[in-house]
């Protein structure tokens, strides 16, 4: 449906977010504290994997196309794939960290308000770089699969300028890193 | 450690000895043939005068051009019967199969091109014309098959004196009013065979013309049917099945036994892969040889040799008298091939220049300035001592099982050396398998023993870790600028390298130990005169090639901005603990997941557990593995080369023997 144009997920990745913060501000004091600290790391997890899934899935298509018609590239053009495949997991990591500085893995969780609002604010961050950068990343890796079709030996060259958008998904993570771990009060 | 020293070397020589020279060069391997050349400069009066005689069109000889079709057209064909597989992982070592150069002679003049080509060629063609008559006869029999329960000859369907009787396809409805439909024809049919919708019948009719007959069947929505093929006197449905039958069974035999007979042939495939790889290497000394500069007589060779190999060039080829040899320095303008020669330690991180691009002649080799940062940054990022072990080892047996030499064992090789600083990085913040011991291993020895080998731990005390990451990082930087110094003063220019690159190596360390003071660590004023006196040689180095006096104090100050670069690049160092933290945070998550498991199932959990484990942790290996290296090599092109590099140099590469489908071993 959106297949062809990337940034309709954004856009819907974007809508996710803000959808979430509108039921924080109108139904917050019915969730709970720990309701909203679960959305925020809910937020981490899965609009990154938006980024992730929408980045290997572009990906993927031309690496299988590629694939098809000379199979022995596979391995490099699977690298290529792989790359905007790892914002998904930076979301994750956050989600996981969230939950377990919470509590969710040692009893009950306890939060008010302030401190589910806390959680969300952290986990945005990770979210929204790595929305960003996993689909915008996969274009880089699209364009480097061309290099790998036409001069096979420079493929080093394909693998590091996805690199150079990662960073800010790399940044986002760290942010949202040291937010949960220091800068919630828990 | 460095790039290699080459010689220019022009090789002139009479026209004859065209042929052997390139097989004598191809077979040293040493010489780097100039491809674009420059017009003979020395060789003034001998140019002939019209001057275009070097430029006549190079056309590959056709006995070479033909026996590469056939060659190429036997692969194609016996691909279907021998297909070569190539591992998954050969497409990544680029590994062929070995054929040896004894061999390979021996094929070129016993190997009958022409004799398997011409064979394949009829087997090729016979075999189209079976298919096609099979397609034909199976049609044939598949039309007669229902009407084999007419036992009457067919030749016998058809007009006799006062009747006539046609096979004919009627709609199935039809059959009961056929009597009614005939209205004052006598009629007779006897169904042969029935469908749902389609009934095939045999039909008498008395008298009637053709063309009446015909009408009727139209009438009735049907049509007639006839086999007018091979009719045989006598023969029925039967008979003529049979008969088809027979010729397919023989066809299919006849088929059969050509592809045995090509699948035999076929097991020549690596002969002619190799054979393949030897035309195209006669074609490639052709096509060498023929965009050459020469004149009427003479031939000039230009090239590169390594300087160490030059008296092996010499040797090489003193056997050939009519030949003269001269050897060189590069002069500025040329474009010199560059060959890196590094320590064998160092060797493998050339794989990480390589992917930038090759230094120009005259340039530093980064090699040995990044290889002890590459290798740390990796370590880093990947962060777990048994992760470290396991890369180790798995590349130390990759090298070993796929038999791989240098050169073609960099990148094994360089992860070999990386898992060794990530067990280093993964002791020191006791990462073995991220916090596995805590977990299975809590209050026993090993548990103790492992922590007391770490220093930090990153999960808990990240900040120190980011310190420490731009800590590294600054020194990176710093090499970087001291590289182009060093770069400078090879040169001979010496006051560039001290204004500009040496004025930042007094004032960023100023700058940083003055922020350590600021802290309280270092109780002393030094640093701040070393700061304020490295920001005024910045700025009269930036405002040297400035000419207008009055605008030199601005010139200072927008070199005194470069500061700004200085601060982004180091902030970039922060991924390091970033990609720690990742790979650190997912092996804690695997451990997690395998404990709550083995809590919450009984018995059956415990087997699951190795399961997540390993599964697990190869998933994070693999997926940090990438990682580290793409974002370690980053940290190498846009932070540390920037200061210094600038790359864009030709490889060396030598003439060799093609080998595109088989490495050709030679055997003394």
């Amino acid at each position: 449906m959106f297949g062809g144009n990337s940034t309709v997920w954004f856009v819907a990745g974007m809508a996710i977010i803000l959808v979430a913060l509108a039921i924080g501000v109108f139904s917050g004091p019915a969730l709970g504290g720990n309701g909203l600290a679960l959305m925020g790391a809910g937020i981490a997890v899965f609009v990154s994997g938006i980024g992730s899934i929408i980045g290997t899935g572009i990906t993927g298509e031309k690496a299988a196309a590629i694939t098809s018609e000379d199979p022995e590239k596979f391995g490099r053009l699977l690298l290529l794939q792989a790359l905007p495949g790892t914002q998904g997991i930076y979301g994750f990591l956050v989600g996981f960290l969230a939950i377990f500085r919470m509590g969710g893995f040692s009893g009950g969780l306890t939060l008010d308000l302030a401190q589910g609002w806390q959680f969300i604010f952290a986990c945005l961050p990770v979210a929204i770089s790595c929305l960003l950068s996993g689909i915008w990343q996969a274009k880089v890796s699209l364009a480097g699969m061309d290099i790998v079709v036409t001069h096979p030996e420079e493929s080093g060259k394909a693998l590091i300028m996805p690199a150079m958008v990662e960073t800010y998904a790399v940044l986002g993570l760290l942010a949202s890193v040291l937010l949960i771990m220091f800068a919630v009060q828990v | 450690m460095a790039v290699a020293r080459m010689k220019k070397i022009t090789i002139y020589a009479t026209k004859e000895l065209r042929a052997p020279i390139f097989e004598r060069l191809r077979d040293l391997g040493i010489f780097h043939v100039t491809t674009e050349s420059s017009s003979p400069r020395h060789l003034g009066v001998e140019e002939p005068a019209e001057g275009s005689a070097s430029t006549e069109p190079f056309e590959i000889p056709a006995d070479i051009a033909d026996s590469l079709s056939r060659l190429e057209y036997l692969r194609d064909y016996f691909n279907k019967y021998a297909p070569v597989k190539r591992s998954f992982i050969d497409g990544f070592t680029g590994k062929k199969p070995g054929v040896a150069l004894n061999e390979l002679r021996r094929l070129s003049s016993a190997y009958d091109i022409d004799e398997v080509y011409e064979k394949v060629r009829a087997h090729e063609k016979r075999l189209t014309e079976i298919s096609d008559r099979l397609s034909g006869l199976r049609d044939e029999a598949r039309a007669l098959l229902p009407w084999r329960s007419l036992d009457i000859p067919l030749d016998r369907v058809g007009a006799t004196e006062t009747c006539r009787s046609v096979l004919a396809v009627l709609p199935t409805s039809a059959l009961a009013t056929l009597e009614e439909q005939a209205t004052g024809r006598a009629t007779h049919h006897e169904v042969l065979w029935e469908e749902r919708s389609n009934s095939g019948v045999w039909l008498l009719v008395y008298g009637d013309s053709e063309a009446d007959v015909s009408s009727f069947v139209a009438g009735m929505g049907g049509r007639i049917v006839t086999f007018k093929e091979s009719q045989v006197e006598g023969a029925t449905v039967s008979d003529k099945l049979r008969a088809l039958e027979a010729k397919i069974q023989d066809l299919v035999e006849e088929n059969e036994s050509i592809i045995a007979e090509d699948r035999d042939l076929s097991s020549s495939m690596l002969d002619v892969m190799a054979l393949i790889d030897y035309y195209l290497d006669k074609e490639n000394l052709e096509r060498l040889g023929g965009i050459m500069p020469r004149t009427a007589f003479t031939l000039v060779i230009e090239g590169y040799v390594k300087e160490k190999d030059l008296d092996k060039l010499r040797n090489g080829l003193k056997e050939f008298a009519e030949m003269e040899i001269v050897a060189e320095d590069p002069s500025p303008g040329d474009d010199v091939p560059v060959f890196l020669e590094n320590h064998p330690i160092i060797t493998p991180f050339e794989v990480i220049t390589n992917i930038f691009g090759f230094p120009k002649y005259d340039e530093i080799d980064p090699t040995p300035f990044l290889a002890p940062f590459f290798w740390l940054f990796f370590g880093i990022c990947l962060g777990d001592a048994v992760y470290g072990i396991a890369l180790t080892i798995g590349a130390w047996w990759f090298i070993k099982s796929q038999g791989l030499k240098a050169p073609g064992d960099k990148l094994p090789r360089l992860l070999m050396y990386c898992g060794l600083s990530t067990v280093l990085a993964g002791a020191l913040t006791n990462s073995w398998m991220a916090d596995l011991s805590s977990v299975f291993l809590a209050g026993t020895v090993v548990e103790r023993a492992l922590a007391r080998l770490a220093l930090i731990n990153p999960i808990e005390d990240p900040l120190t870790m980011m310190v420490i990451s731009f800590a590294f990082g600054i020194l990176h930087v710093w090499v970087g600028i001291g590289v182009n110094m060093l770069g400078s003063f090879r040169r001979g220019e010496y006051a560039e390298g001290i204004w500009s690159s040496g004025s930042w190596l007094v004032f960023l360390p100023g700058l940083v130990f003055w922020v350590v003071s600021k802290t309280g660590a270092i109780q002393s004023q030094v640093p701040f005169y070393v700061m304020a006196a490295g920001a005024l040689m910045v700025m009269y180095g930036a405002s040297r090639s400035q000419k207008n006096i009055l605008l030199k104090p601005f010139s200072g100050l927008y070199g005194l901005y470069g500061i700004v670069a200085y601060f982004s690049d180091t902030l970039s160092y922060s991924r390091l603990l970033a990609l720690g933290l990742a790979s650190a945070i997912i092996g804690v998550v695997v451990n997690k997941i395998s404990e709550l498991i083995a809590t919450m199932i009984p018995v059956l959990g415990w087997v699951m557990v190795p399961v997540i484990l390993v599964g697990g942790h190869i998933f994070n290996l693999v997926i940090n593995v990438l990682g580290s290296f793409i974002h370690a090599g980053r940290l190498q092109f846009v932070e540390f080369f920037t200061k210094f590099f600038e790359g864009g140099g030709t490889p060396f590469k030598p003439l060799k023997r093609v080998s595109e489908n088989v490495s050709v071993q030679a055997v003394d």
